[in-house]
């Protein structure tokens, strides 16, 4: 078949243009913080979000070939498809979706073994991360269950809400967050910090059973830890950090994300609430982006803006 | 694709002729042929870094980011690295080559 040349090709073509940019990266790594527009210019030194920009346009080549050749992707050999991850972010969602929807749990809460066991499974076998229910002995009393729209937190001592970028709808809190701001000041803000505010989520850390003999450690290892939030619904998946301790039990939901997290599950128009599964992210070396997962991390998309 | 001021440099004929004896279609050969072009800017530019002094890596990563395709920058290269032109030159050969070869191993 002729599109398996394609295959080789690309992946042949690929693995030579990784070798590039990792070249470049360790040779040149404080130089290359001068260089804003690299992932523009040189999209291979910034493989995932660099994906990200080309998921969409991948879907619409594919699907709406326009009178060429190939074919459909979702005609292709799944095994294909999955090697190089050449999937649009609608088509990723849709096979999440579809992997999860047998699975769901009957009733919000824990999931049992089996169940922690088979959908953590499906989201790393689509989206490429390792997740799970139960971290280094901490386990939430929901994994899934019901998640409320938040309000933007300050996130350094001065923040407002209109030097937010997004979602500025959403209002911001009038209070700090469980851990305080997240950054000393506007000027020592750093990327991550402000990532971290853009994509926090927040879990009932106070209702742990533990939590009254054991705040002081629970409180430190909750902090800023990475979850995944899944909407079964529509396949969405976000990587957000933990950045606050609630809801309160009489709102009937068990978790909360921020604006931007919101939106990427969308869910934050009409009632702003849905049902999701919250996941541990297992990245020790933290290397799992944080946002709206559109492209397996780790097999990517082929590039082509 | 946004244009840098190497680009002229690039010469990917024998690529797409390669591609096209592959059989590769139109779609396909965009694909790889944008993949083989990321290839060929990164390692020029890591061939620029490692000839242009430390200290100029700053600036010259400005200008970059400010207008990718100004001829000047070329200039300003030349001034710092002896005979760059030719040294980007030799590296676009030398990546045109290894594309060249991995492609040819395709079979069906």
């Amino acid at each position: 078949m002729k599109k398996k040349k394609f295959f080789k090709a690309y992946r042949k073509l690929d693995k030579l243009r990784g070798q590039a940019a990792s070249s470049l990266s360790k040779k040149h790594k404080s130089s290359l913080k001068h260089f804003k527009k690299k992932k523009l210019l040189l999209p291979g030194l910034d493989k995932p979000k660099r994906l990200l920009a080309g998921a969409t346009l991948a879907g619409s080549l594919f699907l709406n070939p326009g009178g060429s050749t190939i074919p459909k992707i979702l005609d292709w050999p799944v095994e294909e498809i999955s090697k190089l991850g050449l999937l649009s972010s609608y088509e990723l969602n849709e096979m999440l979706k579809e992997n999860l929807t047998s699975l769901l749990p009957g009733e919000i809460g824990k999931l049992t073994k089996e169940q922690e066991e088979k959908i953590c499974e499906a989201i790393e076998k689509v989206l490429g991360i390792d997740v799970c229910a139960n971290l280094e002995g901490n386990e939430l009393n929901y994994a899934y269950g019901w998640i409320g729209y938040e309000q933007h937190l300050y996130r350094y001592p001065g923040d407002t809400l209109d030097q937010h970028d997004e979602e500025l709808v959403a209002g911001i809190a009038p209070g700090l967050g469980a851990w305080g701001y997240f950054a000393d000041s506007k000027a020592a803000m750093t990327e991550e910090e402000k990532l971290r505010e853009k994509y926090y989520s927040v879990v009932q850390t106070l209702y742990l059973p533990e939590w009254q003999t054991n705040s002081e450690e629970l409180y430190q290892w909750y902090k800023y830890r990475k979850v995944i939030i899944v909407n079964p619904e529509n396949g969405t998946a976000c990587v957000t950090v933990i950045g606050d301790a609630g809801p309160a039990k009489w709102t009937g939901k068990q978790f909360g994300g921020s604006p931007e997290v919101m939106k990427s599950l969308d869910l934050n128009l009409g009632m702003r609430k849905g049902k999701v599964f919250v996941l541990f992210v297992k990245d020790e070396e933290n290397k799992i982006p944080l946002g709206p997962i559109d492209f397996n991390i780790r097999k990517g998309l082929p590039k082509l803006g | 694709m946004k244009k840098l001021f190497w680009d002229y440099l690039i010469e990917v004929e024998e690529i797409k002729v390669k591609l096209d004896k592959h059989g590769m279609v139109k779609e396909e050969s965009y694909h790889l042929l944008k993949v083989a072009h990321d290839t060929f800017n990164l390692k020029i530019l890591d061939e620029v870094l490692s000839y242009l002094p430390k200290e100029k890596h700053k600036e010259f990563l400005k200008e970059l980011d400010e207008k990718p395709d100004n001829p000047k920058l070329l200039e300003v290269l030349k001034k710092e690295v002896e005979d760059i032109e030719n040294k980007i030159k030799e590296v676009v050969k030398n990546v045109k080559q290894e594309i060249l070869e991995k492609i040819e191993e395709i079979t069906d």
